[in-house]
Parts: structure tokens; sequence; C-alpha cells
């Protein structure tokens, strides 16, 4: 084998040993690194509110399924209702039926 | 072909890996819920909750704790978001026991008797010191007035997930600031301790007060599986393109031999080489590269995820809250998903490499370099 085989070689070796290490490492820290867990586990004891904003539909709010499954909230912190099924007053349908009640 | 392959491995490593890392976040929050939460409904909506009904509550058999809770939204005109606002008895043993590990105090000592106090998130305290708010927060009351508490801590960045939006007070003031009387709360939180029980005090809940809406530990779990399945729809259609595209890539090199791996059998036949050390040296040539591709792209992969926390990738599922938590991903590897990736890259690439190079090496040596 000539120089750069042996160089090729070596860099296989240790890539694959890197990333080996990188797996067991990162495979089995999740069960050691338990300080990180036992804080996200006592926050939401401590709150007691189901949440990852990770979840999050709408921009403002986070817990979602706590509040209601009905009310669909706004891009806006004032928590206006928005969505089109949440109105019974739709004002287009209410000038046709009050231009048709005039004819 | 290893930079194009590494990168093909890179992506759907990285993309198995957000998903089940935040797979395991998602169980670790859920799991610490109580089992049950009464609410009650009228006219579809949410309404404040009779607080007697704790007592009925905590009579059925199977209930080991019952709690009523007070908390809402709390929206801050001047940025334009809420803080999610929960009232607390700082007195009981249950919660006292959760503090030292979630909450910096700014001071040692907890007077929670004398004045108004909160504990705030990180996120929260980031926007009051935006708006000069330092070591106080005014809050305007729903029945008019104001009123005035002192910032007592903060919470550990670790749980900047779950509580970057949050401020915790005293039960009584955020009762105060809502307008809610001490006849009712916002919900009921039941404990039971046997899982075999949960459905049959739900069930007893229900039948006791028909103006309910009672959710289940497993209610909510499902809900924010609901999302997630959405959203790894997104990751799923990342996934397939990925596929697609490393499946060209191989049909492209099964299709046939390039004019000089042809000639370079040719020479080796030429010079003497049988059929076998031909495919004995084409399946070492393609070990090496799947095999370097594959480690590469998986090493690179979890660096990214775990030590660079996921750019771009992870937006896809962060929420697009104004107080958006910055988060460390849960190292967590799944195991059966790195196998997948492997058995369907690196042997596929081993038999399309071999192939074409056994039909190129039982041609005859003058044929193939013509």
């Amino acid at each position: 084998m000539n120089k750069s085989a042996y160089r090729f070689l070596f860099i296989f070796i240790f890539i694959i040993v890197l990333t080996i290490f990188e797996i067991i490492y990162y495979g089995f820290y999740s069960n050691r690194n338990s300080r990180l867990i036992d804080t996200k586990r006592k926050s939401v004891a401590l709150t007691k509110l189901p949440d990852l904003a990770l979840c999050t539909e709408t921009i403002w709010i986070r817990h979602r399924s706590i509040t209601s499954i009905f009310s669909i909230f706004p891009e806006d912190g004032t928590l206006l209702e928005y969505y089109p099924s949440s109105f019974v007053y739709n004002i287009h349908l209410q000038k046709k039926l009050e231009s048709k009640n005039k004819r | 072909m290893i930079f194009v392959f590494s990168l093909l491995i890179f992506l759907l490593v990285s993309i198995f890996t957000i998903s089940n890392s935040i797979k395991k976040e998602l169980e670790f929050s859920v799991s610490d819920l109580p089992e049950l939460i009464v609410q009650r409904m009228s006219g579809g909506r949410q309404t404040l909750i009779p607080t007697d009904r704790i007592y009925k509550i905590s009579g059925i058999s199977g209930v080991s704790n019952v709690q009523e809770r007070i908390w809402g939204y709390y929206y801050f005109k001047n940025e334009n978001v809420n803080f999610t606002l929960i009232g607390i008895d700082f007195d009981i043993d249950n919660y006292k026991n959760n503090f030292n590990d979630v909450i910096d105090f700014y001071s040692e000592k907890i007077d929670t008797a004398s004045q108004p106090f909160i504990i705030a998130g990180n996120g929260v305290i980031e926007i009051l010191e935006k708006n000069f708010f330092k070591n106080y927060f005014v809050f305007d009351k729903v029945e008019g007035g104001k009123l005035e508490a002192k910032i007592l801590g903060t919470f550990v960045s670790e749980s900047n997930l779950e509580t970057n939006d949050v401020i915790l007070m005293p039960q009584n003031y955020v009762r105060e600031i809502f307008g809610t009387s001490d006849y009712f709360a916002t919900d009921i939180i039941v404990q039971v301790p046997n899982p075999n029980e949960i459905e049959i005090v739900k069930q007893k809940l229900q039948n006791m007060f028909p103006d309910s809406r009672i959710v289940s530990r497993n209610d909510i779990k499902s809900s924010y599986q609901n999302i997630f399945d959405y959203k790894s729809g997104i990751f799923l259609a990342l996934f397939l393109s990925t596929f697609v595209s490393f499946f060209i890539l191989i049909y492209d090199k099964a299709s046939g031999l390039s004019k000089e791996d042809k000639r370079e059998i040719g020479i080796l036949k030429a010079v003497g080489w049988q059929t076998e050390n031909i495919l004995q040296i084409k399946f070492l040539e393609g070990f090496f590269i799947s095999f370097l591709s594959f480690f590469l792209g998986t090493g690179l992969a979890l660096f990214y995820v775990f030590n660079l926390n996921a750019p771009i990738l992870s937006s896809i599922f962060i929420g697009v809250s104004k107080l958006k938590p910055e988060f460390r991903l849960l190292p967590a590897i799944d195991f059966n998903s790195l196998f997948l990736v492997f058995i369907l890259t690196v042997p596929v690439y081993l038999i399309a490499t071999i192939i074409p190079s056994w039909r190129a090496s039982i041609i005859d040596a003058d044929e193939v370099m013509r």
C-alpha cells in the first residue's frame, strides 16, 4: 500500500470511530443527563400545564388543548375569533338579504 | 460521490433524530401532568368552575388529590404578547419540592405573606427588562386599578421550553388581577394514582357534573400527537424527496458504467485480472465509499442536531409564539431509524456498484476497451 492509501485508511477508521463514539455518547447520554430531564419534568409538575411550544398552532397561545377545543385564536394578542365558522353573523350575507328585502 | 451520498445520509439522519428527540420531550412533559382536568362548559365554551365541587370530587373513591387552579393569559400591550399567568398556593408541599431545582430565587428568603410577588420565565424577564421593569411589574386588574408585584425569581434555562412565557404568582393576587371570586376557579385538577381507575373516575365525574368537560392526560397526549403527526408530514415529504433523489442516483449508477470505468475494467482484464478479482476490488471500492459516507453523514447529522441545535430544520416543529423559547433538543437516538437508513442506503449502493461491474467484467477485454 502506498502513502495515500494509508492516509485514506486512517481517515476512514478515524471517521468511523468518531461517529461510533458520538452514537454511543448521545444514545446513552439521555439516560445519564437526568438533570435536564428532571428540570423539565419538575417545571411541568409545578405549572401543571401541558405544553410544548413545539406544538403551537396559533401565534400567541401555547396551551392549546387546555383552553377549549372550540376556541380558535386569531393572529392577534387580543384573542379575537377569526375562524369563518365561528361567526354566526356574516356581513356579506346580511347585505345580500337586505338588498333582497328591498326588492 | 462521497459528498452527495453523505449529504443524503446527513439529511435523513437529521430528520429522524430531530423528530425522535422532540417525541422524547413530549413523553417527558406529558407524563407529569395531572391525570384528569375538570372544566365547566357553558354554551360550548369554558367558563369558571365553582370551587365547592372540589369536596364532591375528593369523595370519589380512587381520587388521591384534588386542586383548584387559577390561570390564564395576561395580555401585555406594550409588546403585544400574552404571558401565561398561573396562581399557585406557595405553601403546598407538593410545590415546595419542585421549587429549588426549577427556580433561581433572587433572594434567599421567600416572603409569601406580605407583598405580591412573581416568578417569571426567561422570556418574560427579557421582555419586562426591555420595558424598564427591572425588579417589579405592574399588572392592570380586570376590574380597574393596578397591582405592583416584585420579581422574586426566574426559571432555570433548562426548562425554557416549558416556562418561557410563564409567570407564577400567589393565587389570591391572580384572582385579584383576573377578577375571579374565591368561589370559582379556572379548572380543577384530579389525581388518580391507579391508571385502571382513570376512565371510571372520568365517567363518574361526567355523570356527577353534566356541564363539565373532563380532559384526561391521554386526551392531551393524543391532541399533541395529532399536531405532531401533522408536522411530521412535512418531515415525511422531506424524507421522501431525499429518498427519491438517492434512488435516482443509484439508478443512474446501476444502469451502466461510464466509459472510463469500462476502460479501467478492460485494462485490468487485459493485464490478467480475473472476473472475481475485479468484483472484489469493486466491492471494496463500494464498501469504502458507502461506509465512509454513512458514518460521515451520521456523525455530521448528530453534531448538527445536538451541538448546533439543528438550525433551519428544527424550526419546522417549533411554534410561532412571540415568546418563542430557545431550547436544547434532548439527546436521544432512535437506533431503529439509524438501522433503517443504513439498510436502505449502504447495501443498495453496494449492489448498484457490483452488478454493472460484473456485467462489464464478463465481456471480453478487447470488446470492453473498444
